[in-house]
């Protein structure tokens, strides 16, 4: 899928916020993405947006590079692309047994009754749950871990090419989280997913995603390989998502100056580069000029960030040190 | 022993369910104590019976002793009753509540809830040397005094979280038990709160009981360590120690199952199965059935005892220098 | 919490017994009371204003007719006015507040204010001014209870509206491309069901209780017998002052039993809703 410059804004207050400003993406077919951002940057509501859920202001989103537009396309890519949801105690409706549940899709997009049964049994199989255990029982008779399960089950069975994962362990127990990536990452390999995974947690994003985009704020702000961006971050603010990290290991105790301040308001965007007001490397134009994803290293990794735009520092690369702070 | 806070034996039934089962735990003047485990382990109940807030359905026994400075006698906070513990509570030993957030009173006024916790234990405080006292105390969780003047839902997350720890210092307590602090906080909201409780730490002499199911954090704010499963501790010592050398099987797989920035990437394979229920525990070590390493005298309860020096593990095993690989615990996915 | 389905609440607690014992019995007399009934009820004897005897065992009221044939036959009124009532009221609050609820926008301005309205009337003196309006017969009765209690069931459900509409689950739906119609069916009402449930056996007590209001007000249908209109004839033929109790005891403990146990089902059903509610989320 491909994500071209999409903007979402919703009224609050009588002001026009911003939730997505400008975003362009591309999901590669069978690749683990990664969309890292602190609550509020807009990455839920890029998913919401993927899928025509919530209406986009501007911008156009493309699967198969043909854009979706119109009533066909959608059918088309909500039949192709499914998704997970964070809060597991939350996602299903507890008035459904499984059965109803996993059946639902099936239902909504018209597949034929014949063919019912063996997808949900088969979708069910595959997240580890046993049909003959669980098609009759009720959400509230289910833990988080098996609440989630199905709710992947219910998102397999129309067998779709991507699954967009919104936050989908954040609220499970560190052993059962385990568990369901398992599931997950073992059902991208087996079906050739591709996974969309939004998270918070930057530690999850390295150990699973193969290419990462980090947002703030509504936009892009740095994207790139896993392990580049996240070792090797081009942006200040990768730079202090990373060091924020809590890290379980002996010795890490040895503390970084943790980023100030707030996430802004998206009704009141900061001027220039959005990021410059917290910004531990800002310099003289920040708060002029707003960054466009530059090259941070020239094998693919952006970063919209002014230390990479060689015109302005004079050399490439990371080297800025003009760095004029309190 | 001289220890700020002793707690021996604590055990906390629900109809004779255990919920919390013999547990020991020993925490020193200034010292960070890390209560580590799941959901459902009893390291909340742990903690709402050192304050002895738990609900009337549960019944609480075992001994547990405050000693905090300046104050002659040891309080014994078993034999407290309800009156008794007023005192006790917030003066010696105060909480950080799960869901701050929400615990913050909406129609009230923030400094007037400073305040009120204030007044109850010092009822002869002057209106301006308690206001004096709550702009100090904001000013110490790194807000402004102007924004006392608000109300719960006018700040943000991370704000209120600070309020709610400014509302833990307010009567300068010597322990403060934070229950999960950080959990529902974005990875940079919680670095704050985290550096804020370390300079609390040091600034105020302040003994910290952190609980958190995120391992990460406690390593990095806590000196020592106590993993609990199903209502025991299974594991404790100096975060150095258990983080880099587990001696007991839960924690060494929860360790191996954390995704650590920088190291392997791809998953170890994971815990199966899911903690036990308090009706229906297991035949002796309550980890056995999700233990890759449980053999037949497992079926014996492990006692916890010191297996290295100043680490103990409940774990008939231990003390171990190696772990050995089985088909559970290869890593099932790698990228 | 421990799970109780409706069944144990209502077999197995001493209010779903009595509940359910008293409601059956009435109900029983609605349907056969004129049957049962010893004497007619609207037989004018004369004995009039007797006390209770073998022959007449709640006495008689002021034109000689028995008291306990017309406390028989008057149940059936007020079950029907009750229930029929609720029905109407169940049926308005719950449309308008699953519309405003769910689709906000134009239809929330427009329904919320028609709500509160509504709601804030005084609603006997509006029942007052609609019945004398209207020529007094029971479909008027049932219609104008239900036009003055609808608000209520209104704001709940549109309040439970709101909060499932933001449910992952009928946001799962929507990205499926499922339509309101079937999101509504499908995800919504399930859902509001039990609340409107629970709400609505309340105001089967307060349709109960407005009809015999009404009756006393002299407002109730002439031609039918009713605990309301035995209250009225009683008060209006001077029974207090002739301490004629048989005439007024009887009916008021009936509507007063009737009410309780309708109220006590209503709770324990508020009971069901509730605790499950809560624990979806827990």
């Amino acid at each position: 899928m491909e994500v071209r410059d999409l903007a979402v804004q919703f009224r609050a207050r009588g002001r026009v916020c911003r939730a997505l400003d400008g975003v362009s993406l591309e999901w590669k077919r069978g690749e683990i993405l990664g969309v890292v951002g602190e609550s509020g940057c807009g990455k839920s509501t890029l998913a919401r947006a993927m899928l025509g859920v919530v209406d986009s202001a501007a911008g156009e989103v493309a699967l198969d590079d043909r854009p979706v537009n119109g009533k066909a396309s959608l059918g088309e890519l909500r039949r192709r692309v499914q998704m997970i949801f964070q809060d597991p105690y939350q996602t299903l409706n507890p008035r459904q047994r499984v059965e109803a549940i996993v059946t639902e899709p099936l239902v909504v997009q018209g597949v034929a009754r014949g063919e019912h049964d063996e997808r949900v049994r088969s979708a069910l199989g595959d997240v580890g749950l046993e049909p003959e255990r669980y098609l009759t029982r009720y959400p509230h008779q289910l833990s988080g871990g098996q609440r989630q399960r199905v709710a992947i089950a219910a998102a397999l069975v129309l067998e779709p090419e991507g699954l967009i994962c919104d936050e989908p362990v954040s609220m499970l127990d560190a052993s059962v989280r385990a568990q369901i990536l398992t599931v997950l990452v073992e059902l991208q390999r087996r079906r050739e997913l591709a996974l969309l995974f939004i998270t918070h947690d930057l530690s999850l994003a390295w150990s699973l995603c193969d290419r990462i985009a980090v947002m703030y704020l509504g936009r892009i702000v740095e994207q790139g390989s896993a392990v580049d961006v996240i070792e090797r971050p081009g942006h200040p603010y990768t730079q202090a998502l990373v060091t924020a990290v809590p890290v379980p290991e002996a010795g890490g105790r040895e503390r970084r100056e943790a980023l100030t301040g707030e996430l802004p308001d998206a009704t009141d965007i900061p001027s220039g580069c959005r990021f410059h007001p917290r910004c531990p490397k800002r310099f003289e134009p920040c708060d002029r000029v707003d960054p466009p994803l530059l090259d941070a290293d020239g094998r693919g990794q952006l970063a919209a960030c002014l230390l990479h735009d060689s015109t302005l520092t004079g050399a490439e690369g990371r080297a800025g040190t003009g760095a004029v702070n309190e | 022993m001289s220890s700020l806070l002793e707690v021996s034996e604590l055990r906390v039934e629900h109809q004779s369910r255990p919920i919390v089962d013999g547990v020991d735990l020993v925490l020193e003047r200034g010292e960070a104590l890390g209560l580590a485990g799941e959901s459902g382990c009893g390291k909340t109940t742990t903690a709402l019976s050192v304050m002895k807030l738990l609900p009337s359905a549960l019944t609480q026994s075992g001994t547990i002793t405050l000693r905090p400075p300046g104050v002659d006698e040891p309080i014994n906070i078993g034999k407290r009753t309800e009156a008794g513990m007023q005192r006790v509570r917030w003066r010696h030993v105060s909480l950080v509540f799960q869901g701050a957030m929400n615990s913050l009173d909406p129609v009230q006024r923030l400094d007037a809830q400073i305040a009120e916790a204030i007044r109850l234990h010092e009822p002869r405080a002057g209106a301006k040397e308690v206001r004096e006292r709550i702009a100090e105390l904001l000013k110490t969780v790194g807000l402004t005094a102007d924004l006392g003047r608000r109300y719960a839902h006018q700040l943000s997350g991370g704000q209120r979280q600070r309020v709610m720890i400014a509302l833990a210092l307010a009567c300068r307590p010597s322990v403060v038990i934070a229950d999960e602090p950080t959990t529902a906080l974005d990875v940079v909201m919680q670095a704050q709160v985290l550096e804020l409780l370390e300079r609390l730490r040091e600034q105020l002499g302040l003994a910290l009981i952190l609980i958190s199911h995120d391992l990460g954090v406690l390593a990095e704010t806590c000196d020592r360590i106590a993993v609990m499963y199903a209502g025991r501790i299974v594991e404790t010592g100096p975060v150095s120690s258990v983080f880099e050398d587990p001696q007991h099987p839960y924690t060494k797989r929860l360790l191996d199952s954390l995704p650590v920035i920088g190291g392997a990437r791809g998953l170890a394979a994971p815990i199966p199965g899911g903690p036990p229920d308090p009706g229906d525990l297991p035949a002796g070590c309550r980890f056995r059935p999700r233990c890759p390493y449980a053999a037949e005298k497992c079926l014996q309860d492990p006692p916890l005892r010191e297996v290295r020096p100043g680490q103990a593990a409940a774990c008939h095993f231990a003390p171990w220098s190696e772990w050995p690989q089985t088909a559970a615990t290869e890593a099932r996915v790698s990228r | 919490m421990t799970e109780r389905d409706p069944r144990t609440l209502l077999l197995h607690t001493w209010r779903g017994r009595f509940g359910l014992a008293v409601l059956g019995l009435f109900l029983f007399l609605a349907l056969f009371g004129n049957l049962i009934a010893p004497d007619d009820p609207n037989a004018s004897s004369l004995d009039v204003l007797a006390p209770p005897s073998t022959e007449h065992w709640f006495g008689t009221t002021e034109s000689g007719a028995d008291v306990f044939s017309q406390v028989l036959v008057g149940a059936r009124v007020s079950i029907v006015v009750g229930f029929a009532a609720a029905i109407i009221s169940a049926l308005l609050g719950a449309s308008v507040g699953l519309a405003s609820g769910y689709f906000g926008g134009w239809t929330d301005r427009v329904l919320d204010p028609l709500e509160n309205w509504f709601l804030v009337i005084p609603t006997l003196p509006l029942m007052i001014v609609l019945a004398r309006l209207l020529d007094p017969s029971l479909g008027v009765l049932i219609v104008v209870i239900g036009l003055t209690s609808w608000a209520g069931t209104g704001r709940i459900v549109r309040a439970q509206v709101l909060t499932l509409r933001e449910r992952a689950f009928v946001e799962r739906a929507r990205a499926l491309g499922a339509g309101d119609g079937y999101i509504i069916k499908t995800h919504i009402l399930p859902n509001t069901l039990p609340l409107i449930f629970a709400n609505t056996v309340l105001i089967v007590a307060v349709a109960i209780l407005s009809e015999a209001a009404l009756a006393f007000l002299g407002l109730g249908d002439p031609t039918r017998i009713s605990w309301g209109t035995m209250l009225e004839s009683a008060f209006s033929a001077g029974a207090p002052s002739a301490e004629a109790w048989w005439y007024v005891i009887p009916p008021g403990l009936c509507i007063t039993t009737l009410v309780l146990a309708v109220a006590m089902i209503g709770y324990l059903f508020e009971e069901y809703v509730n605790p499950r509610l809560m624990e979806e989320r827990a």
